[in-house]
């Protein structure tokens, strides 16, 4: 199951979450090098939030704020449980 | 929903929209206003955009959109062209060098997706990467905004101000003008000259500044409309204070104001309605119960001859100025005088009317500009010197020539890089 939120323009990005055989979360953003934990640590809250566990999380940031990178997260959650 | 969930579901639409874009053409151009917070459809963001609308005519075969939606509006342009690294290093110098174009995100996308910058932009308010200062909340919301507001509003100011300096003297200066007043002559206004104009004009630009800067904020016409006569009777009161009662620009502050204020009110929003349109309109619902009933000359020759003059000219959208367009090619001397005849010959010009004293005088002074030759210089003068012997003069020609001038530059103004 998969779900894709989100876009690649700029202040947004694109979450991609797919169930897998353990949780792994790669992010790719242009903001990396100063703000990567901070990234991390919202998408690692939701995830907990939300009590999800073993997904891919794939977040392609193009400098979202930290509410946008959740909001992102929430939907691409969502459209992979819809996605059967 | 919340505002910021909007923006967010806004923003996706936006992105499969261009998708579905890049099905059909090799190149998308997106064009938003780059505004924080969530009111992104703010009049600001519509004064932005539409100060790069030029970009429409500047690729071959392309066809342009009008969006908008809780992320803002956008102008999407599609093209078939091919080399869209050469479009995104063109429109990086726009960005770079437009006095807007910090605020501004056109973006190129082609079959592979976003072309994005190498260099990362600078935040509004200090040196530092934008990005980072979005993300460290590093400047208050309310400073930004000021910032934006501040360079958008004199990016227009200056720019409206010579929209209409030129507009009015383009006719001021245009000699000879049977009887009105030139730079050389003061016609057949013994108490008027070239200097007493330059002051009025000088004295009812700002009020007309004013009224633009209303017009983009203001999207109750209603209440808009109240707001313009209030200016307008301001800058009445300050031009006869400059002159000492003489009536230099009376009729202008309502012909050109009207037209300045729908020019406003078309920039600060996507509508399909011309300036033309968008006057009809508004003097619809300024002479919605108007009786036509004061004491005043325009009124007095309405109940008489029912000749509606300056109203009834703005009521039909300036039809005779969208005519008089396709006459004024160029802002050169012939083009000028051709379209200042044009509307003596055509309109109903109750100041003229006052100098002529009667309908039958008045018609037969038409009848010479049917006949004058324009292209014969003498025939000019001599019928300029005619005039000014039986004291005529043609006032509301006059403004009309000056809404045509305006009208054009609004044109080229809508298409240019300046």
């Amino acid at each position: 199951m998969k779900g894709i939120a989100g876009s690649k323009e700029s202040n947004d990005c694109l979450i991609t979450i797919e169930t897998s055989k353990k949780t792994t979360i790669e992010i790719n953003s242009i903001v990396g090098q100063f703000f990567y934990d901070q990234i991390l640590k919202t998408v690692e809250d939701t995830l907990k939030e939300q009590n999800i566990e073993n997904v891919s999380v794939i977040v392609e940031d193009k400098g979202a704020l930290d509410y946008t990178i959740k909001s992102r997260l929430l939907t691409a959650i969502e459209r992979m449980k819809e996605d059967v | 929903m919340d505002i910021k969930e909007k923006v967010l579901k806004g923003r996706e639409e936006r992105a499969l929209l261009i998708n579905r874009y890049l099905t059909d053409f090799s190149i998308v151009i997106s064009i938003k206003a780059n505004i924080p917070g969530g009111d992104k459809k703010n009049f600001l963001s519509y004064m932005i955009i539409n100060a790069f609308t030029f970009l429409i005519n500047d690729f071959k075969d392309s066809k342009h959109y009008y969006h908008s939606n809780d992320d803002g509006p956008f102008i999407i342009i599609v093209c078939r062209e091919r080399n869209a690294l050469s479009i995104k290093n063109k429109i990086i110098e726009i960005e770079e060098k437009h006095e807007l174009g910090r605020l501004v995100d056109i973006d190129v996308y082609d079959k592979k997706g976003k072309i994005s910058r190498n260099v990362k932009r600078k935040c509004y308010l200090c040196d530092d990467d934008a990005f980072n200062c979005i993300r460290t909340n590093k400047h208050k919301y309310e400073e930004v905004m000021k910032y934006i507001t501040d360079i958008t509003n004199e990016y227009y100011q200056k720019r409206i101000y010579d929209l209409i300096d030129f507009s009015i003297l383009a006719e001021l200066n245009l000699d000879p003008k049977f009887g009105l007043v030139t730079p050389d002559s003061s016609g057949s206004h013994s108490d008027m000259d070239y200097s007493l104009m330059i002051e009025a004009k000088n004295a009812i630009i700002p009020y007309l500044i004013e009224m633009f800067f209303v017009s983009c904020q203001i999207k109750d016409i209603s209440k808009l409309i109240n707001t313009l006569q209030e200016i307008g009777l301001r800058a009445e009161t300050d031009m006869f204070s400059i002159t000492k009662g003489v009536n230099a620009y009376k009729g202008l502050i309502f012909n050109l104001g009207l037209m300045v204020s729908c020019f406003g009110y078309k920039i600060s929003q996507f509508t399909t309605k011309n300036i033309f349109d968008l006057s009809k309109d508004f003097s619809k619902l300024l002479f919605k119960d108007y009786k036509y009933d004061a004491n005043t000359y325009g009124d007095i020759i309405y109940r008489k001859y029912q000749l509606s003059g300056v109203k009834g000219e703005a009521l039909t959208g300036f039809i005779h100025v969208q005519e008089g367009l396709k006459i004024l090619k160029d802002f050169s001397w012939d083009s000028r005088i051709k379209t200042l005849i044009y509307y003596i010959t055509n309109i109903e010009d109750t100041s003229f009317l006052k100098r002529a004293k009667s309908l039958e005088y008045y018609y037969s002074v038409k009848d010479m500009f049917t006949e004058l030759n324009s292209d014969n210089i003498d025939e000019v003068k001599s019928l300029n010197d005619y005039c000014i012997k039986n004291h005529l003069s043609f006032g509301g020609s006059a403004d009309l020539l000056v809404l045509t001038v305006f009208a054009k530059k609004t044109q080229d103004f809508l298409f240019k890089f300046t």
